[in-house]
């Protein structure tokens, strides 16, 4: 019996060190197999099994795992979990993992390892050469190599118009070629418009194409050992970056420039750069999402897009810098950095010169800057741009000042809380607490209903109660027995939140709180425009990373507003601001008097309202002299009317961008009816199509490529390796990553 | 400017002998003497007669019809001695089975930055570049202003055509100057 089980253990430890010696064969084998058949080692101890001494295969696993043939036989077995090896023997050896068993004389066993060719591309489990890894004590974070160096970014902020630079530095820590993946996020209203690559002292602007065109010649680049990068867009605020045969030690750098606008909030304007890609949940079904995965588990998730993420205990080298000069066209009263440390300096009354800490240069949480201007003395003005295409403006509808005076009428509540398990931790915190505030500012002239989701959806009760002290407390209560976990169906908080009867003598007001990690952000979208009814929706983003498309399109469709919740906000400050907005209420039935200006393509289409504190932006095409122009609607049952005239400085400042934004939004537009009209999708794919490629600009059905014909690799593509990223600050990778 | 002005009508008004014709004569001979003053006046800034330069880039012979393979094309500018400032240039390629996969700089510092194409001119086969440069060197002579990386099809030789639309100095006076293709060896 007992030689039995010693059988048994033998058996299973050979086949832990089988798996364990495959993949030390792809990372350090000098003499790989020819193809990806298992190979098979035998240890005959017909003829050695006097020399056994219970460390067989010590020797002969080792001796797989560097590639050499030898095998002393003794009966031990090494084992590296999921630990690499140095390809040139240099660096630290991993720890090993001992196992022992015995073999009887006369038996025979057989040790399978799936040979892998270094010269065939594998997945990211094995990073060619694996020379670079660096093995830490278990109480420190592993530095795991990455083919990613740095990302520096520089923005120039002109009114509320930002033109930001991002150049990304790819390089080869590795010994042999690689493709690098880089799954990136930008602001969702960026207009992405130029693309360069540098190969050395060269540099190489991209060409825009038809996404499968740039594809097609990107892959054939690739095979044919030249150094090419493709950029190409998943979601409006999610990329891929893709570099081709980068030789080990060379660096490759990309230089993205977009256009987009800010947001102005409450006195302030905003600029926010994402740095990471939050973990995204995809319902089941799903395939054309964006998958979250562990470092090394490429096409675990099954989805056509796919994040990895380091695990805990791991860090890459990659960090990133910033520098931001503005340029606010009125003084600038504070800024202030909400998740990151920076350097101001004044340049002048209306400039500052912003520059990111280089100890906070970690890329795992969004860069968000307030900076409040002077009030009282910010108008309404519209910019205007002329080019070969024709003429554009931009301007910004501020709210009337008589709309604070004002009261609203009583409220329907309806707080709808992400409970899945990304917002497990200090994210489902904030949102209680904001979401509690807000619970205790309202009167018993409104009512409230919590409902919370992740796999399913409940609520506090069957339907929203009045908002007295008792009800409140029993809402809190119910608050904090909220936590996170599960997934993220967020189809069935909408469905909760929008599928009940409309208590006619309120105003019903639906807050979402989520950090928006789901993948599948056209159907929710989708979803919200079919059970919206007459509900506003008021959207926050919570988090140090939220999903800012999702929260900026359903606040958009659900002519409400958005606002965001960092884990280093204040909650009861960000709660009070939403409660300001609204006590009062919006100037509705928005139209404007174009005046002498022939106005077409104006985005957004349908203009929304406008509530206290949170203007709107209004971009459009015209003929003729840009004129003052004039806004109407309704203030309560009253008309209102104000007017917007042309910037004084217009005529002798350059406005770029204008066109870039004003294109943006057409396709953001179209994509719209794009994943509502599946009838007239291809119309709608060759229009998107077309205005992308006239105004270069990134989208769906658009990608840049650059290839460089002049520097040609040797042998195939090399491996293709995904650059891992940190979760986001505050969320826990056990709660969001497959693995 | 016409010293043979009095003869040329009297030769005329003795062949007609009407004094209709008279008049007709010293208006046209009138406009004739406007015009070419207008041509020798502007001399200095008329727009160079834009030229279509072919040139054949040889490529491998027996490639299979989907095979491609990408090249490299340098763009050179020849201003003779004036010092170019400002280009822009159409490159075509007489073939369908190119595509334009990137745009390099030039070798002089000046246009060392990759060149802006247009993007409603660009097509798999053609782009219309353009650079300019506001500092004090400058080249002259004949200088790579661009290099084009293409993707081509199948075997045989290209026929590319390019044509140079504007060559102009600092201060935007237009300036003869000469537009040539060459394959990059490699």
């Amino acid at each position: 019996m007992d030689i039995l089980r010693s059988r048994i253990s033998a058996v299973l430890m050979l086949c832990v060190a089988a798996t364990m010696c495959a993949v030390q064969l792809g990372c350090g084998s000098e003499q790989p197999t020819t193809d990806s058949a298992p190979s098979s080692m035998p240890v005959n101890s017909k003829t050695s099994a006097p020399a056994l001494d219970g460390n067989v295969f010590e020797d002969a696993l080792e001796s797989l795992a560097t590639g050499g043939a030898s095998a002393r036989q003794r009966g031990s077995v090494l084992t590296s979990p999921r630990q690499r090896f140095p390809g040139d023997g240099s660096s630290p050896r991993p720890a090993v993992v001992r196992a022992t068993f015995e073999l009887m004389p006369g038996e025979e066993l057989w040790v399978i390892a799936k040979g892998i060719d270094p010269a065939v591309p594998t997945n990211e489990e094995m990073p060619p050469g694996c020379g670079a890894l660096m093995a830490k004590s278990p109480d420190e974070e592993k530095e795991v190599p990455v083919p990613l160096k740095h990302t520096a970014v520089v923005g120039n902020i002109d009114g509320y118009i930002a033109t930001v630079d991002v150049t990304q530095q790819f390089q080869n820590p590795y010994n042999s070629k690689i493709e690098a993946v880089y799954v990136f996020p930008l602001p969702d209203n960026a207009a992405v418009s130029e693309f360069v690559m540098t190969v050395g002292e060269r540099k190489i602007r991209g060409i825009i194409r038809e996404r499968e065109e740039a594809e097609k010649i990107y892959n054939d680049a690739r095979a044919q050992g030249h150094v090419a990068s493709l950029l190409t867009q998943e979601r409006p605020n999610i990329f891929t970056q893709k570099v081709a045969n980068i030789e080990p030690g060379k660096q490759i750098d990309i230089n993205i420039r977009y256009f987009s606008t800010l947001q102005y909030d409450d006195g302030a304007y905003e600029f926010v750069f994402p740095m990471v890609v939050g973990p995204r949940y995809n319902p089941p079904v799903t395939t054309d999402g964006i998958g979250a995965v562990g470092r090394g588990n490429q096409g675990a998730s099954g989805q056509s897009t796919e994040v990895q993420y380091l695990t805990p205990g791991e860090r890459s080298g990659h960090d990133v810098s910033l520098s931001l000069n503005i340029s606010a066209g009125v003084n600038i009263e504070s800024v202030r950095s909400i998740n990151h440390d920076v350097a101001v300096k004044d340049v002048t009354g209306t400039e500052r010169s912003v520059t990111l800490s280089a100890s906070d240069s970690i890329p795992n949480k969004d860069f968000v800057l307030r900076y409040r201007v002077a009030g009282d003395k910010i108008k309404t003005a519209m910019m205007t741009h002329k080019d070969d295409h024709g003429q554009y403006f931009t301007m910004m509808l501020y709210p009337p000042a008589e709309l604070k005076k004002v009261r609203r009428s009583p409220m329907e509540m309806v707080f709808v809380l992400d409970c899945s398990g990304s917002m497990n931790g200090r994210p489902i915190d904030q949102a209680r607490a904001a979401i509690a505030h807000a619970v205790q500012s309202l009167t018993p002239r409104d009512t409230f209903q919590i409902i919370n989701f992740s796999s399913t959806a409940s609520q506090l009760g069957e339907a929203p109660v009045i908002a007295t002290p008792q009800n409140i407390q029993k809402g809190l209560t119910y608050l904090n027995s909220l936590n996170g976990q599960g997934g993220t169906e967020m189809i069935q908080g909408l469905k909760a939140a929008l599928d009940f009867p409309h208590d006619e003598g309120r105003f019903r007001l639906v807050s979402f709180m989520t950090d928006g990690y789901i993948g599948n952000d056209h159907d929710i979208l989708n979803a919200l425009s079919d059970k919206l009814g007459d509900s506003r929706i008021f959207s926050f983003g919570v988090g140090q990373s939220p999903n800012r498309f999702l929260m900026d399109r359903m606040a958009l469709i659900g002519r409400g507003a958005v606002a965001y919740l960092s884990l280093n906000d204040d909650p009861v400050e960000i709660m009070n601001r939403f409660n300001e907005r609204i006590s009062h209420p919006a100037m509705t039935d928005l139209s404007i008097n174009w005046g002498n200006m022939n106005v077409t393509d104006v985005y957004p289409q349908i203009l929304p309202d406008l509530i206290v504190g949170r203007p709107v932006v209004v971009t459009g095409r015209f003929t003729g002299e840009p004129s003052s122009v004039k806004v109407g609607g309704r203030q309560g049952m009253q008309p209102a009317s104000f007017t917007v005239a042309v910037d004084p400085a217009d005529a002798t400042k350059e406005h770029k961008g204008i066109a870039s934004v004003w294109a943006r939004l057409k396709i953001m537009d179209l994509m719209t009816q794009f994943s509502r009209t599946p009838d007239q999708a291809e119309e709608l794919r060759q229009t998107v199509t077309q205005t992308a490629l006239e105004y270069s600009l990134m989208s769906t059905f658009t990608a840049f490529v650059a290839v460089d014909s002049m520097s040609k690799t040797e042998g195939e593509f090399g491996t293709t390796v995904a650059v891992p990223v940190n979760v986001p600050e505050g969320v826990k990778y056990e709660t969001t990553v497959e693995n | 400017m016409n010293t043979n002005e009095p003869t040329h009508s009297q030769s005329c008004s003795r062949r007609l002998h009407i004094p209709l014709c008279w008049a007709l004569l010293i208006a046209f001979d009138v406009s004739l003497m406007a015009l070419t003053y207008a041509q020798e006046g502007n001399a200095g800034t008329a727009d160079p007669p834009v030229q279509s330069v072919e040139t054949e880039i040889p490529g491998p012979d027996d490639v299979a019809a989907d095979v491609s393979r990408f090249e490299a094309i340098d763009v050179f500018v020849d201003s003779g001695n004036q010092r170019l400032a400002a280009w822009q240039l159409q490159v075509k390629s007489t073939a369908n089975d190119v595509q334009i996969a990137g745009i390099e700089g030039g070798e002089h510092p000046a246009f060392a930055e990759p060149p802006y194409y247009d993007k409603r001119a660009m097509n798999s086969n053609r782009v219309i570049i353009a650079a300019f440069s506001t500092g004090e060197n400058l080249p002259s002579g004949r200088s790579r202003v661009a290099r084009i990386h293409v993707q081509v099809r199948g075997s045989g030789a290209r026929t590319w055509l390019s044509e140079l639309t504007t060559s102009a100095t600092t201060d935007g006076t237009k300036i003869p100057a000469e537009i040539s293709l060459v394959k990059v060896a490699g």
